[in-house]
């Protein structure tokens, strides 16, 4: 009587379990052959159990999937945020605004990954917004349904991960359009903004040594223009930028040199090109081969995690560089461009806050602002100021952000309005407040 | 008049063979051999009925059940999830029914030394991680692996139970059935493959152990040996008329001493 209570306990328990998931019905595999084992079940009996629990679980609206049998893992994740944002710029020498907006924004981002077996991803993400450093769309327009609305395939990817490559614990590729790995410390990242998916190949090899030490190594060949033969360089092959990165970790402390350069000369500013001064290379620069030091230390105050971090950055060929964006054989150069910062709190579960401060500055010769965060200064040369941030997390999942961003011009005789020669603004405030939900 | 009850008497009983053809597809563990003998001697006993068997693998037993193309869907392996739901979309209700167990042997060729593998070994080998006979002990020579093909449900019960679900070593040998593996592991000194317990008595081959066990009525029914399982029989619901009735034989004392026969395990 008692083994027969607890056959239909078993049951009833199991197709509980079914009823929720096509994987649990599929997890109750070991359940029921333990019931077989202790004589609870017979075997005719377990089988019968087993495919109630198929059948079941066929009814649910995960049972209802069909996932191809080459996916060993599959992940669906996505954020969505909406923000307030206000605009203030005054060029040099003028007392009056270039540009004084308040905007309402949205972004949505929705991706997958699916593993294909131990070695091999693939994936994709959504973004709203075509442009390569922001994933913002405004509203407005009477509510029409626009350009701005459109989603991209922002990420497209596939991944070859192993182990023991070149002695490596840990070796990485990444093939196509996706998010990077580069130690970028910084509101939004400093010198990548973080809305940047490079496109082209990217490799990773990590080494761990000691207790707590690592080094990771990483390179990366992006690509930007596919150029084609002109009349006057000739050139076929994509212009490239190559990103190389040696992360040394040990404990609290991280240190990454790196050095970012175009591997083939690179179209990018060709708007600002002028024949007299780049006499040798007229529509192609190899202008950019600027060397980073970013560094981070992490400690606690009280029991909140915090951190303080720094990036020291210098183009090599900062003065060939000013000179052309600048459109002046007599420029001053600022070849250097660095930040310093400091955060308290990470927040990631409800309740938890966090609040960052940090000083940037970015010479007129010293980068690019192609990959520069587009929210300071516009993402443009020439500008240092500095960023207060504050973050609530509401849930683990929701969370809102107030962030201000303060520059001006280094060098206030080289730009007369907004975005010239790839200079910044007079002065530019930028404040932002954010709803954001992940899943 | 007469002449009347003599041509509806002749379609009657013609009607009447029709309704007792029994068809049966699937598993060519089940189908090839054990299935055809209990058919015979259930013939023998039945004279008016008749089989139709196919032995074209697991996976055709079960369609045909999703697709009313038989009464019986052989089957050496459990139902899967997108089977089952496929059935239930079209109204059919999957009801398997043990008809015995096997134990899938590991062959290696009579003259090769090999006595025994361990299972991390047979993992390594039909994955591709290894690929000479010496990685495990063996005399060198590249191992000519040979499978079923994707259709059958030793090929996926096998990769279930002994290679953890990974995929197959790309040079592995798909072949048709269990008579076939056997056939080319016994005339390749470097060959090896796997069968059911029905096929591991024919010359030129000889089972391995696996972690020193082999596959045999107390191992198999205890669920030591690593790779046991048991077979089926898939029908619409609870069987019904002569399928039921074919089913009832292949579990009375007639059709498991043909199982016994056979090779196979006959449920306690």
């Amino acid at each position: 009587m008692a083994q027969n209570s607890l056959k239909w306990l078993a049951l009833c328990g199991g197709l509980a379990v079914g009823a929720t998931t096509l994987a649990h019905a599929q997890d109750s595999g070991p359940l029921i052959d333990t019931l077989i084992k202790k004589g609870v079940l017979t075997d005719q009996e377990g089988e019968d159990l087993r495919i109630e629990l198929l059948k079941d679980a066929g009814t649910t609206p995960a049972g209802k999937l069909d996932i191809s049998s080459n996916i060993t893992k599959l992940k669906v994740y996505g954020d969505a945020r909406v923000r307030y944002q206000y605009d203030n710029e005054i060029n040099n020498g003028s007392t009056v605004n270039s540009n004084d907006r308040g905007r309402f924004r949205y972004r949505v981002r929705f991706g997958a990954t699916a593993d294909l077996g131990p070695k091999w991803t693939t994936g994709f993400r959504f973004e709203t917004a075509g442009g390569a450093t922001s994933t913002n769309a405004d509203m407005g327009d009477n509510f029409a349904k626009e350009a701005n609305d459109t989603a991209y395939f922002g990420q497209a990817y596939i991944t070859y991960k192993d182990t023991d490559i070149l002695g490596a614990d840990n070796f990485q590729a990444d093939f196509g359009k996706f998010a990077h790995k580069f130690f970028n410390p910084g509101v939004n990242g400093f010198w990548i903004d973080s809305d940047i998916n490079f496109e082209g190949f990217a490799q990773e090899l990590v080494y761990g040594f000691g207790s707590t030490g690592k080094i990771s190594l990483r390179s990366g060949q992006f690509v930007l223009n596919a150029n084609s033969a002109s009349a006057t360089d000739g050139a076929i092959a994509p212009s490239l930028l190559n990103i190389e990165q040696v992360e040394v970790s040990v404990g609290n402390f991280t240190a990454a040199p790196s050095v970012v350069f175009y591997g083939a000369p690179s179209a990018h500013d060709a708007a600002n090109n002028t024949p007299v001064l780049q006499q040798n290379d007229t529509t192609n620069f190899t202008d950019l081969v600027t060397v980073l030091l970013p560094l981070e230390y992490r400690f606690k105050l009280g029991s909140v995690p915090s951190s303080v971090y720094a990036t020291y950055g210098y183009n090599l060929k900062g003065e060939e560089r000013a000179r052309r964006l600048t459109n002046s054989l007599t420029v001053d150069d600022d070849a250097s461009m660095y930040n310093v910062g400091i955060k308290y709190g990470s927040p990631k579960n409800a309740g938890e806050y966090g609040l960052t401060a940090e000083y940037r500055h970015v010479g007129n010769g010293s980068y690019t602002s192609m990959l520069l965060d587009s929210d300071f200064n516009a993402g443009r040369l020439n500008g240092e100021g500095f960023i207060l941030s504050a973050t609530y997390n509401w849930t683990a999942a929701v969370s809102s952000t107030i962030t201000y961003f303060n520059s001006f011009n280094i060098d206030r005789t080289l730009a007369t309005n907004a975005g010239t020669n790839g200079q910044g603004s007079g002065s530019a405030d930028v404040l932002q407040i954010d709803l954001s939900a992940k899943f | 008049m007469k002449k009347s009850v003599i041509i509806l008497a002749a379609l009657v009983a013609a009607v009447s063979a029709q309704a007792q053809k029994l068809v049966i597809k699937g598993s060519d563990t089940l189908g090839a051999k054990l299935v055809p003998m209990l058919a015979e001697e259930y013939k023998a006993k039945h004279p008016g009925v008749s089989f139709e068997i196919a032995a074209e693998g697991s996976t055709t037993g079960i369609a045909a059940i999703t697709d009313g193309t038989a009464q019986i869907g052989m089957s050496s392996r459990r139902a899967k999830a997108t089977e089952v739901s496929a059935a239930s979309a079209k109204g059919v209700n999957m009801k398997p029914t043990i008809v015995c167990y096997d134990g899938i042997a590991l062959v290696v060729n009579a003259g090769n030394p090999i006595a025994n593998l361990t299972k991390r070994q047979i993992e390594q080998i039909f994955t591709g991680d290894v690929t000479d006979w010496s990685a495990v002990g063996g005399k060198p020579g590249a191992f000519s692996i040979y499978t079923r093909n994707t259709s059958s449900g030793t090929y996926s019960d096998f990769k279930e139970l002994a290679m953890k679900k990974r995929d197959y070593a790309s040079s592995s040998q798909k072949l048709a059935g269990n008579e076939q593996i056997v056939a080319e592991v016994a005339k390749n000194p470097n060959g090896i493959g796997y069968v059911g317990l029905a096929y591991i008595h024919e010359p030129g081959i000889k089972v391995i152990s696996i972690d020193g066990g082999l596959p045999n009525k107390e191992s198999v029914l205890a669920k030591k040996y690593p790779y046991a399982r048991p077979t089926f029989y898939y029908t619409n619901g609870e069987p019904t008329g002569e399928a039921a009735k074919f089913i009832d034989f292949t579990h009375s004392d007639v059709g498991m001493k043909l199982i016994e026969k056979v090779g196979f395990i006959a449920p306690k």
